[in-house]
């Protein structure tokens, strides 16, 4: 289909203003995260204005502002997403291994397994998150870093494990059976073997769980008050608080959009599998 | 494989997740079931109260949550409907309008960006675009001569205001299964078409759109069942408002449980969405075994 | 060393027999051959015999060990998969000592013997290599390698050549005979090309549908193959097969195959009586029957060519004896043009009877 050249022409234009429309928001905050307040609020809008980063200052220095530091804001989320991450990926890579490679030892059978897994996925995360409420404030878990790892990791298992196990699907079959006759315990053969030959599936999935966890928010909402507060969390109550500048909000925003970028932009080729939920592999 | 029973069972490797799963996430979730036949409204401090199911049968009768389904099947199949055909033109857009591998990977990963915003942030900016008075939208109205909408303060347009900005942030997911969608055709197929001498209409119309259909079903399959999971750009823009002129169901539940304080209500509201989600799932699961 | 034997193993995949009740017993430091075609079953006895696959009956000893209930890692058996299967993540070296790594040796007797055993298969300078740098021949090498270096009881190859070009083909038959004459090395070796048996292997087990049609040493499955598959399944160009009847005519026992005859009598007592007057299949190897433009002395068949196919250095010439068409193998360049007239010398001992329902050999 390169024959056309009117029709290309066309399809230029077309991708030209599909990427004016995608980067239009992500440009509008992060132009608003400079503005004073004079140049936000005005009419017509601003569109280039002199920057004016003392927000992006505040939100990245511990002083910050008095009414809920963005900074630990900021830290408490990279504290949940790692953790989540974490152990999403170390207890997903064992449970993806055994379901692909010795789907006959899972009870239910490795391809039920997979199946129910899945399923499960499809709940709103309101349906699991209220009565998790109730279960971490009997435990006394409510408002704490754990709770909201846990949580995360809850849900972002069983996803998890459904994509890495089309990565450990992926290994020939007969280089597993050559390390089984190499006397390789099954243990071993996850460690030394099937962990290494997986490996930039799982570094696919670790950005995948760190994004949702990076971006999540009503879980977040729910689970935490004052003590521990995600960045999402923060600009939402901002939201409600007619003393936060919109160029603060913006500005923490913003800095909220660089860490999914960052990886999304490292890794690209590597995660179309994972972006289309294993739909496209 | 198999492995004979003298091999160290590599099943204790599964049971970590497994655990976790079933604690933190069955368990509640059964427990859910429990509260959900019951009255409990944790405002009183009373305990709950077995009510044989009472709050199904309001939850039927309940007009709140039955116009809250009406604006779900607006909002999902609207949605939806418009990310299709977005996705298919930006994917076609992007994969023939540009000859290079590179260039093409670049401005698909641009074109990813929303998907990578969080959903409160997204909303914020949309927010801010909206407003009535120093939104950027009105401004551009107002410079070819349409008059101001208020966006988020108008009951007839607020839902849809919302669902724009869904649209916004997550038609890139359509449009990237697409576009991986076009890179597993076979180029032969379109190798053949220009030997025949066919037009690019023709050919997208008889390549391009039957070769994608299958695509585009899961692609909208998977959308519909994340549509109404996530209410994260609803809370952040109208929350439900003005009133309940944009209410979703899903947003329903958050109220019923953490405004109304009523845990059992919730709990009915949270299973019937539930099962909505389950049929789906399995629907996708049989088609994605099929695609195989 | 020990011998390995399977008896009355059998498998079967949903409504495929893959494996009837096979017994075999492979001796010690000997190369034996699995000869078959595709689906004979001879990777399917492989995998059994390395643990990879459970059969549904039977039992494999290897020595006075029964393993049939291993895992293949306690089995002692070393494997050459036909895809090579090498660890992409690991050096050659760390290929070659990885089933070692498993077995407690020191680090020593580790290096110690990854070195003899590429200094062996003359891969000393690839050992810092990473698989994906290696050539077909190479990587094959390493992964007989991996198998070697285990000092194993038994060593299986999958149809190693398969997956190798044409040319390397005959420089590794070379190399597996090596490793049993030197190694002293059990050899189990499954393939479907015959040629791989004629060339290495000192016992044969040919196989079909999941049976073992005949199993004795090389030279005996091709001078006495025991039914007509055995006898077609050697031979460039493939034995020719003609339908026949034995007659009595007073004294003399004749062969008649409608388009000629051949007398049986001065071997009438190596017949069984039962073959007289039952259809019957005669076997006769194109090298066994000579070809000349004169006629020579009897015994003989005449008739006339049909085709002479040159093939580099030799001939093989198609001739049509009334109905039936032969193929003679010449060794020589002979353009013989279609239609001379052509003698066929034989001798009576290098004929082959099939019984023509079971397709058993009677002589």
């Amino acid at each position: 289909m390169r024959a056309n050249l009117v029709v290309r022409f066309v399809f230029i234009v077309v991708a030209a203003v599909v990427l004016i429309w995608t980067l239009f928001p992500v440009y509008w905050l992060a132009v608003t995260g400079v503005k004073t307040q004079t140049d936000v609020l005005t009419r017509p809008p601003v569109w280039l204005p002199n920057p004016d980063w003392h927000f992006y200052r505040d939100l990245l220095t511990a002083g910050g502002i008095a009414t809920g530091s963005g900074f630990f804001s900021l830290i408490d989320s990279l504290i949940i997403s790692s953790g989540t991450t974490l152990l999403c990926v170390i207890f997903g890579a064992m449970a993806a291994y055994v379901l692909s490679v010795f789907p006959g030892n899972v009870p239910t059978g490795g391809k039920s397994m997979a199946y129910t897994i899945l399923t499960f996925r499809m709940f709103p995360p309101i349906v699991p998150t209220i009565p998790l409420f109730w279960l971490f404030y009997t435990l006394g878990l409510l408002d704490t870093h754990a709770s909201l790892i846990i949580a995360f990791t809850t849900f972002n298992l069983p996803f998890a494990i459904y994509l890495m196990k089309t990565f450990f699907d992926d290994i020939p079959r007969p280089i597993l059976e050559a390390a089984l006759v190499d006397g390789y315990s099954p243990f071993k053969l996850f460690w030394k073997i099937a962990l290494r030959l997986a490996i930039p599936g799982l570094v696919s999935v670790s950005a995948l769980c760190f994004v949702f966890s990076w971006n999540e928010f009503l879980m977040s909402l729910i689970l935490t008050a004052t003590k521990v507060r995600p960045y999402t969390v923060l600009l939402a109550t901002w939201m409600t608080s007619m003393e936060i500048a919109w160029a603060h909000r913006a500005a923490l925003a913003v800095i909220g959009i660089i860490p999914p970028i960052l990886l999304v932009w490292i890794l690209r080729e590597r995660l179309v599998r994972g972006m289309t939920l294993g739909a496209v592999r | 494989m198999q492995t004979t029973k003298r091999l160290a069972n590599p099943v204790w490797l599964f049971v970590p997740a497994f655990a976790i799963i079933i604690a933190i996430a069955i368990v509640p979730l059964v427990y859910s079931v429990y509260i959900s036949l019951h009255s409990w409204s944790i405002a009183g401090g009373k305990a709950p109260e077995f009510n044989y199911g009472l709050n199904y049968m309001w939850m039927v009768t309940d007009s709140r949550f039955l116009s809250s389904l009406e604006r779900l099947l607006y909002y999902a199949g609207v949605g939806v409907g418009v990310e299709l055909i977005l996705g298919l033109i930006f994917s076609t857009a992007i994969y023939d309008g540009f000859k290079s591998p590179r260039q093409r990977s670049i401005i698909l990963t641009l074109c990813l960006t929303p998907m990578l915003v969080a959903p409160v942030a997204a909303g914020f900016s949309w927010w801010m675009m909206d407003h009535s008075t120093y939104g950027v939208i009105n401004y551009l109205f107002s410079l070819v001569g349409l008059p101001s909408v208020d966006w988020l303060g108008d009951p007839n347009v607020a839902l849809s205001s919302v669902m724009i900005a869904e649209i916004w942030q997550w038609t890139p997911f359509i449009t990237l299964i697409l576009y991986a969608g076009r890179l597993s055709t076979p180029a032969s197929l379109y190798e053949a078409a220009e030997l025949d001498g066919a037009g690019s209409w023709r050919v997208f119309r008889r390549i391009t759109l039957p070769s994608l259909t299958k695509f585009m079903a899961l692609a909208g399959l998977l959308r519909l069942i994340d549509s109404y999971k996530f209410i994260d750009t609803l809370f952040i823009m109208t929350g439900g408002g003005p009133g309940t002129a944009s209410e979703l169901p899903t947003l329903y539940i958050y109220v019923q449980a953490f405004e109304k304080l009523q845990l059992g209500r919730a709990a009915a509201l949270s299973w019937a969405m539930t099962l909505l989600a389950i049929i789906g799932g399995n629907i996708f699961l049989k088609l994605q075994e099929r695609s195989r | 060393m020990p011998t390995l034997s399977t008896s009355g193993v059998t498998k079967q995949y949903g409504k495929k027999l893959a494996l009837e009740n096979v017994n075999l017993s492979v001796d010690a430091g000997s190369f034996t051959c699995l000869l078959g075609p595709t689906g004979a079953g001879k990777t399917t006895l492989l995998r059994i015999i390395a643990g990879l696959e459970k059969p549904d009956s039977g039992a494999i000893h290897l020595g006075d060990r029964d393993i049939t209930g291993l895992p293949p890692g306690e089995r002692k058996v070393g494997m050459v998969f036909q895809t090579f299967a090498l660890y992409p993540h690991m050096t050659v070296y760390q290929n070659l000592a990885s089933p070692l790594t498993n077995m407690k040796l020191s680090k020593d007797e580790i290096d110690k013997r990854v070195k003899e055993t590429s200094a062996f298969l003359r891969m000393d300078k690839l050992l810092q290599r990473k698989p994906r740098e290696l050539s077909g021949g190479e990587q094959q090498r390493v992964a007989i390698g991996r198998a070697l270096v285990r000092r194993a009881d038994l060593c299986l190859l999958d149809e190693p050549l398969t997956n190798l070009d044409f040319k390397i083909r005959s420089d590794m038959r070379f190399e597996f005979r090596r490793m049993k004459d030197q190694l002293q090395q059990t050899i189990l070796y499954a393939t479907p090309d015959p040629e791989d048996a004629l060339a290495m292997a000192d016992k044969v087990a040919v196989m079909n549908n999941g049976r073992i049609e005949q199993y004795d040493a090389m030279t005996s499955v091709y001078s006495h193959p025991s039914n007509v598959f055995v006898a077609s399944y050697f031979g460039q160009p493939a034995m020719n097969l003609i339908d026949c009847v034995f007659k009595e005519e007073k004294d003399k026992l004749v062969l008649d195959a409608q388009s000629f005859t051949i007398d049986f009598t001065p071997l009438k007592s190596s017949i069984p009586r039962e073959a007289v007057g039952s259809k019957l299949v005669l076997g006769a190897r194109p090298m066994h029957l000579q070809l000349s433009t004169q006629k020579p002395d009897p015994p003989f068949l005449n008739g006339k060519v049909y085709l002479s196919e040159v093939l580099g250095s030799v001939t093989v010439v198609h001739v049509t004896v009334g109905d039936v068409l032969l193929r003679v193998f010449v060794s020589a360049v002979r353009r013989i043009p279609s239609g001379t007239p052509v003698w066929l010398s034989y001798e009576l001992e290098r004929f082959h009877l099939f019984d023509a329902q079971t397709g058993k050999a009677i002589r």
